[in-house]
């Protein structure tokens, strides 16, 4: 192989030689040979190789050249160019001559002088446009000569004749070409060249200023010109073959006619007449050749324009041949001709049968439309915008790559129109409806187009934010200059903001998303015109710039990092997929997170007693998804609708935004999602569960802690079955906590869908008085758990009249307000003790009637152990304390206390004396085959720390009847435990640990101050106190639906995320992959733009290693 | 090297943007043209380095028009697999085609979860619908030659030592050579080669490669 001596260029090469080129290419070939002196014009497929062209050989050939900032000051030159004596081109796409069209329709008045040569391309069938346009009616329109070929050859002949052309008419020529031809590849056969005009302006007074009355003097030259210029195109008028029938073609669809002239079976039936010049229209020849023919076809894509003009020329001259085309139905209308839809009309129009339609393949093949390139920094600025913005908000696309923005994940362009549009729309929408909106657009277009858009929203102050994607680069079309080039160009696009009245200008770096996000939401926020510049170079066109390889060193994820969940060590990941608009909320959050505050695990999970995914829940919510969120919340949580009502709350203790604002009301997002779903089909609570063995459990005590066991235990495969002394199933969610506080239905709805579920329930069974553990396991259960709780209020002896005032348990009290809440009159009652035992039995006693309640505690006011709220509430409702005393005697309606600072005492008046100081075991009936279970110091049952066995193997607990620390949240976890303690027990730890049960302990990391904003808490409603106190209607409520999403929305996702794909979704780099489930990204795509770290929340992507 | 009765006159080029196509494209029009064959290229292009379906044609005829509609490619090269099953509709009973068995998946289909369809499925697919079938991986064979740039220069030397391009490699030669830089001629010619030697491999062993 040996290289060329001299690098090959076809358009340069030797008169008489042949080569194979582009049609554009072969234009530049045919005004290179007509000596054209100036050449200009925007880029805009499918003509930009044209422009392309002369910029590479222009100094070659002795022409100058320049890209132009639109079409208008390309065709202002290009007419300047002629005034001044040289042959001038001028090249643009078809929308581009009508954004030149002022001038257009004046050139043609005053007439050219050099030859000037208008090529615009069209594009029929849209295939890069968005809308197709039939050029030819400028030709009478505007009283322009329109040239209109069908090959590269005839396109070059055609480029050089059309400088005669325009010379002896003095009327600018346009060359109209279309995308098959602009973009087909054919032989040309180079002619010699001519050489060049010399170069000059001539004064002519009166001849080139059309003010209106020399414009009307010119008027009346124009038919003359067009009369010459038909002299001259008519060379392009051609005859093939001698058929009776004729089609007479214009443009690229001539192409397909004449090739099916060659076909034997039409060869002899037609005839081709190519009619080059659409304008002016050679009459006297298609006269002749309408006389001469059986009958015509015509042949010509998008409109019926030679149609209507041989139709208008037989009516006028009184020809009767008959014409077919597309008025007749022979042809469609819009876009291009394809052959089999041309052969098909012929065969219609010569009586032959129709060929056999090819039958259509039922292949459905995945369509692959164009998107942006990996590392393309208008992707950044996207994914920068769309955090900051809601998904409601308006954005407003260009033309340019950046359109390609509309599409999935991004969906940034709710319309579209043209160039420069993206300001001017967005501003009439915004002036119209008073929202804020987005217009986006290019470094190009922005100079095109952009300027006077921004002007205008600016001078009417209005609320748009205005986004130049600057990329330093004309991409699109092909990578040509943009006048922002720092290193060319003097223009800078900020000064040019700033100079029009922009106030408010920022330049961002796209990729660095979180500053890029942050400049989008002060934006946001602002008000009248805000500017931003996202400024960062095409990494496609800086590769060729420079001739580097694209990539120095891709970006890596790293495996282990990569869709990690926090918990996963302790078998918690949970299986709810992460939708789109869920990673795109954790993509927002994140930029706004302090980057050293990394924790694995959420605080406010790691301190969940039951391991919910409380950023899952909130995120879901945050966006809009509530069964999602639902799903989260009840793959962790057996009681959901009681839960949310008596929750203490541990995961708010440990919320960052504690120290930011306020804690985040995580269990107010709870209750909404749960009172969302309260009437949803049991799909949503749906749990899943092993195959049901036939293998029976006996879970005695129907509570928090043993309801949690035995949902455990259905989803371990078992058949549970529920024993409790009680009717009702519950416990103290029945029987205890007050209604006020939790509502019976609510209860009710939670046991029937366990119920549903496959939870049998015995009721009326209470050990050690009608049934024993030992009847139990003889009944054929393998297993017990126990979950009778503490049921046993203690009391303190105190000396005085033992009947009055009448003392009894709070726990007492409050179970026989639940089952008849109304045995005798109140009047007043003291409760001994601090914590919520004690304030639910003095808010119930207040519903009762009484008219003094005093709560008498050890605890000051600040060290009550009881929930925070729940004395608020108390307080407001008019219960009166007494902090830091203890009673002394309680005698003849009177309790005299005793305060431990100082000593001095008071009498209370009391005719009800409720104590709620602790509650102990009961042991009635605990012990198997005649052995007592092991107890505690403190009476409770001793249970193995991990699995909550008790001293027999097959007997496991659970609850306040297990632990000292008692909540109902923590009851529910070591019911769950406990139930796969005895799982393990039986089956072995290996299909045991398929679940792990929540962790008994999980540091919570430390808080770390975070930046962001401060945002006000949104808080649901409560009942007036004065009201409230007047029944035991439910207190609470939950926060509105709209609430309910902002308060969301202040969640920080602090964790990591195991199902989270954002770099997929959210950023949708084609970079990216998944492999094995876990992304990828592939080396030879990656432009090394660092975007995607931002992106991902578990940061697992950096920067790769050099080798 | 024994050249073929059959004789291609349509030849259509399939695969995604970014792949060089294009470039395939015009040093066929070149290539042909120095071998004297009338000559018509068509290329619908204008985003094609957005990573869309591209599509050229090659007619080797006397002629203007450069459409290949249905049924009527006397050859495909497919960049991609999905490409070559997007190309089925024009194929007929005696299309060869040489099909490049690296998939690049729609990123749609990598964002919604979706798996790209089964190679080994594609290929039997288009099999039906024509005369043969030859896949090879150019991705595979670049990594082991290094020429990670010029895949594209391979398919064309494949397409070639298979017997699909009616003329010989020194026009070809001449073509591409006529387009690139020093620099890049060296590889891609060598790309090129190892193009030729697997063509030739796979045609040997195919008992449907001759007419």
């Amino acid at each position: 192989m040996t290289l060329p001596t001299h690098k090959y260029e076809p358009l340069l090469e030797a008169p008489g030689s042949a080569h194979c080129v582009l049609g554009n290419e072969a234009i530049c070939r045919g005004a290179i040979e007509a000596g054209v002196g100036f050449v200009s014009g925007y880029p805009g497929t499918p003509s930009s190789e044209i422009t392309d062209t002369m910029a590479r050989l222009a100094s070659r050939v002795g022409c100058l050249f320049q890209y132009a900032v639109n079409e208008k000051t390309a065709l202002e030159m290009a007419f300047a160019a002629s005034l001044a004596g040289a042959r001038s081109l001028v090249a643009m796409k078809h929308l581009g001559l009508l954004v030149a069209g002022d001038p257009l329709s004046t050139i043609p008045y005053i007439g050219v002088r050099g030859g000037m040569v208008v090529v615009s391309a069209g594009d029929p069938s849209c295939h890069t446009s968005p809308n197709e346009q039939d050029q030819r009616y400028l030709g009478p329109m505007l009283h322009l000569p329109v040239l209109d070929p069908h090959s590269p050859e005839e396109a070059r002949r055609m480029a050089r004749v059309a400088f005669h052309l325009s010379e002896t008419s003095q009327l600018p020529v346009l060359l109209r070409i279309t995308t098959r031809v602009a973009h087909g590849r054919a032989t040309i056969v180079l002619s010699d060249i001519e050489p060049k005009k010399p170069v000059g302006f001539r004064r002519e007074p009166g001849a080139l200023v059309p003010v209106p009355s020399n414009a009307r003097v010119m008027r009346t030259k124009i038919p003359a010109r067009l009369a010459a210029a038909l002299r001259e195109g008519r060379v392009f008028q051609t005859r093939h073959g001698l058929g009776p029938t004729g089609l007479v073609t214009q443009g690229a669809v001539t192409a397909v006619a004449l090739d099916l002239l060659k076909s034997p079976e039409y060869a002899a039936h037609l005839s081709v007449f190519s009619v080059g010049m659409a304008h002016p229209l050679d009459e006297n020849f298609l006269a002749h050749m309408l006389r001469s023919l059986d009958r015509v076809l015509i042949v010509e894509e998008m409109s019926p324009f030679l149609e209507h003009a041989l139709h208008s020329l037989s009516s006028r001259l009184g020809i009767r041949t008959p014409i077919f085309g597309k008025l007749t139905g022979h042809l469609p209308v819009p876009f291009e001709i394809e052959p089999p839809t041309l052969e098909a009309a012929v065969r219609t129009l010569l009586g032959f049968s129709p060929k056999p339609a090819r039958v259509a393949l039922p292949l459905s093949v995945e369509p692959r439309p164009p998107i942006l390139c990996a590392g393309c920094p208008h992707r950044a600025t996207f994914v920068a915008a769309r955090a900051a913005f809601s998904d409601d908000q308006l954005f407003f696309n260009d033309i340019g790559c950046y359109t390609l923005g509309f599409s999935p994940p991004h969906h940034v362009g709710d319309a579209l129109l043209c160039m420069g549009a993206g300001f001017t729309l967005a501003a009439g929408v915004a002036r119209v409806t008073g929202q804020r909106t987005v217009g986006v657009m290019g470094d190009s277009t922005f100079f095109h187009a952009g300027m006077p858009a921004l002007l205008e929203a600016i001078k009417e102050n209005i609320e748009l934010v205005a986004v130049v994607l600057d990329n330093q680069v004309t991409a699109m079309t092909g990578f040509q200059e943009s006048p922002s080039q720092q290193e060319t160009s003097p223009a800078s696009i900020e000064a040019v903001a700033r100079a029009l009245g922009a106030t408010q200008v920022q330049v961002i770096d796209p990729y660095q998303l979180a500053h890029a996000a942050a400049a989008f939401r002060r934006a946001r926020d602002e008000k009248g015109v805000s500017v931003i510049v996202a400024r960062q170079g095409c990494p496609v066109h800086e590769a060729r710039h420079r001739s580097l390889p694209m990539v120095p060193v891709s970006h890596l994820v790293e495996q282990n990092q990569c869709r990690k969940c926090g918990k996963e060590a302790l078998g918690m990941r949970c299986s709810v997929p992460a939708t789109t608009a869920f990673s795109r909320n954790l993509v927002r959050v994140t930029g706004q997170r302090q980057r050293d505050f990394d924790p694995e695990v959420a605080p406010c999970a790691a301190l969940c007693p039951l391991g919910l995914c409380i950023q899952g829940y909130a995120g879901h919510i945050a966006v809009g998804e509530y069964k999602e969120a639902l799903a989260h919340i009840v793959e962790r949580l057996p009681l959901p609708e009681s839960v949310c009502r008596v929750c203490d709350r541990p995961c708010e203790s440990g919320c960052v935004r504690a120290d930011i604002d306020e804690t985040v009301g995580i269990n107010d997002l709870k209750r909404f999602v749960v009172d969302w779903a309260k009437n949803e089909p049991d799909e949503a609570f749906s749990i899943p569960c092993e195959p049901t063995r036939m293998q029976q459990i006996a879970v005695v005590g129907a509570g928090p802690a043993g309801l949690s066991a035995a949902q455990e235990l259905l989803r371990r495969g078992y058949q549970p079955v529920v024993f409790d002394a009680q009717p009702r199933m519950g416990g103290l969610l029945s029987r205890g906590i007050p209604n006020y506080r939790l509502p019976p239905d609510a209860v009710s709805r939670d046991i029937e869908r366990l119920i549903r579920q496959g939870v049998q329930f015995r009721p009326n069974v209470r050990l050690g008085h009608n049934a024993t553990l030992d009847e139990i396991f003889s009944s054929g259960m393998l297993g017990v758990i126990l979950a009778t709780g503490a049921s046993l209020g203690k009391t303190l002896d105190l000396p005085g009249n033992p009947k009055t005032p009448l003392r009894r348990t709070a726990i007492d009290f409050l179970r026989s307000s639940a089952d008849s809440p109304s045995d005798g009159p109140l009047h007043s009652v003291v409760v001994i003790g601090g914590g919520n035992a004690a304030i639910d039995a003095s808010r119930t006693a207040l519903r009762r009637g009484a008219r003094s309640v005093i709560v008498v505690s050890l605890e000051t006011r600040d060290e009550l152990p009881a929930f925070a709220e729940e004395v608020h509430a108390a307080e407001r409702e008019g219960v009166v304390f007494r902090p830091g005393a203890k009673p002394r005697s309680a005698s003849d309606g009177i309790v005299e206390i005793e305060f431990l600072a100082d000593a001095h005492r008071e009498a209370l008046p009391a005719d009800l004396l409720l104590f709620a100081v602790g509650h102990a075991v009961d042991p009635t009936g605990l012990e198997v085959g005649g052995m007592p279970l092991s107890r505690t110091q403190d009476g409770l049952l001793e249970t193995d720390p991990v699995t909550l066995a008790t001293s027999h193997p097959r007997v496991f607990a659970a609850g306040d009847m297990a632990s000292q620390r008692r909540t109902v949240t923590w009851a529910m976890a070591m019911g769950i435990r406990a139930a796969w303690g005895l799982d393990v027990a039986l089956r072995g730890p290996e299909p045991a640990n398929a679940r792990k049960p929540p962790p008994s302990t999980v540091d919570p990391p430390q808080r770390v101050p975070t930046r962001s904003p401060t945002l006000d808490r949104k808080k649901p409603s409560t009942l007036d106190p004065a009201f409230a106190v007047k029944s035991f209607a439910e207190t609470s409520s939950a926060l509105s639906e709209a609430d309910a999403r902002t308060e969301a929305s202040r969640c920080l996702q602090c964790g990591l995320c195991g199902n989270c794909r954002a770099c997929i979704e959210v950023l949708a780099c084609p970079a990216f992959s998944e492999q094995q489930d876990r992304a990828f990204i592939e080396p030879t795509l990656c432009t090394a733009c660092g975007a995607c770290e931002a992106v991902c929340s578990n940061h697992a992507i950096g920067p790769g290693v050099p080798p | 090297m024994t050249y073929t009765v059959w004789q291609p006159s349509t030849l259509l080029l399939v695969g995604v943007g970014g792949q060089g196509l294009l470039t395939c494209a015009q040093i066929l029009g070149d290539a042909a043209q120095r071998a004297g064959f009338p000559v018509r290229v068509g290329q619908l292009h204008g985003m094609s380095q957005r990573g869309g379906s591209v599509e050229c044609t090659v007619l080797l005829s006397a002629g203007y028009d450069n459409h290949i509609s249905l049924g009527e490619a006397d050859v495909v090269l497919a960049f991609e697999p999905l490409e070559g099953l997007r190309a089925v509709p024009r194929m007929h009973p005696q299309t060869r085609v040489l099909l490049n068995m690296d998939p690049v998946p729609p990123f749609e289909l990598v964002r919604t979860k979706r798996p790209y369809p089964d190679c080994a499925d594609i290929q039997n697919t288009i099999s039906a619908h024509c005369h043969v079938v030859f896949p090879l991986s150019a991705q595979e064979l670049a990594k082991e030659s290094g020429f990670l740039r010029s895949q594209n220069l391979l398919l064309l030397g494949a397409a070639f030592g298979l017997g699909l391009l009616p003329f010989g490699q020194s026009v070809l030669e001449e073509a591409f050579l006529a387009r690139f830089s020093a620099a890049f001629a060296t590889q891609n010619h060598d790309a090129f080669l190892l193009g030729i030697r697997v063509g030739n491999n796979l045609l040997d062993r195919s008992d449907k490669g001759q007419a």
